[in-house]
């Protein structure tokens, strides 16, 4: 782990070790619940949903300008560079020598990062000129429930 | 058959890996410390620019004038490493095999010369891209005149 500043943490994945876990064929319901039919449909790695290791960071996100997109202070994001970022994704920016996760917009011309925080309505767009870059886009978001 | 090296290099390796995950020091003359904030053992091209040299002592920056805004940063050789070893897998992924010669550099053996100046200009966008490093080539029939 590298630690920048009190409120930013940039984490590096490792993918040296394996842990395959079993996927159930049947979705959760979150609504009403149906016949269960829990047939195991094969394993999955958390490390296989990284396509790009040596373009992925994992950050940390402090704030709370993002909750309506189900990103919250704390959460965890895995972060690939190496994805051309287009209109509608969330992504890490650069903006005035800070980072910040925002959803990307295209909108009459011009790239606008917008926040999502239907509580927090001071958060303002923010137009991407001079001096603002796209970081890395968002894949992931890692919570921990309990 | 002419074989034909490529090294390379990556601009101001400690500083750049600063000012990738501390962008508000891009554009800002940044150095960085060796162990214990003792030297100079990085800079930034604008504190080239500034006139810090290579190995000054910590206690002599502040003899440069306009000292105040030169950024000084702690060696943090757990992060250069880790770049490095990402510099390293991007590179390789797209080439056909490397040599790994210093913690930023590498040779590159492309085994035929054509298109070599348009794969080493792509190389280097795709490593900027993916690391956020810029990079530079040097191509060569040996590896001295690549260097």
């Amino acid at each position: 782990m590298f630690l920048f500043k009190k409120c930013m943490h940039i984490y590096q994945p490792s993918m040296g070790s394996r842990l395959s876990l079993p996927v159930f064929s049947s979705r959760v319901p979150a609504g009403f619940p149906s016949p269960a039919d829990d047939f195991i449909d094969g394993v999955l790695d958390l490390n296989d949903l990284i396509e790009h290791p040596s373009a992925t960071f994992i950050l940390r996100v402090s704030g709370n300008s993002m909750t309506g997109s189900g990103i919250f202070d704390g959460d965890f994001l895995v972060v690939d560079r190496s994805l051309k970022a287009r209109s509608g994704q969330i992504v890490v920016a650069v903006s005035d020598g800070d980072m910040l996760v925002k959803r990307l917009m295209r909108q009459k011309g011009q790239w606008w990062l917008i926040p999502d925080a239907p509580a927090h309505s001071e958060f303002q767009p923010i137009s991407m000129g001079e001096g603002s870059e796209i970081w890395g886009v968002v894949k992931n978001v890692i919570r921990n429930l309990s | 058959m002419i074989q034909l090296f490529e090294l390379a290099d990556c601009d101001n390796f400690y500083a750049s890996c600063e000012q990738v995950f501390q962008p508000q020091l891009r554009g800002k003359p940044t150095v960085v410390l060796s162990n214990n904030d003792g030297c100079v053992i990085a800079r930034s091209a604008e504190a080239k620019v500034w006139g810090v040299s290579f190995g000054t002592p910590h206690f002599n920056i502040k003899n440069i004038p306009g000292f105040q805004k030169i950024q000084m940063k702690s060696a943090n050789f757990t992060l250069y490493r880790d770049m490095s070893s990402r510099y390293m897998t991007t590179v390789s992924s797209h080439v056909p095999s490397i040599e790994i010669y210093s913690i930023d550099e590498c040779f590159i053996d492309y085994n035929s010369v054509a298109h070599a100046q348009d794969n080493a200009k792509r190389l280097c966008e795709t490593v900027h891209k993916w690391t956020g490093i810029s990079i530079c080539i040097g191509l060569g029939p040996t590896k001295t005149l690549a260097n």
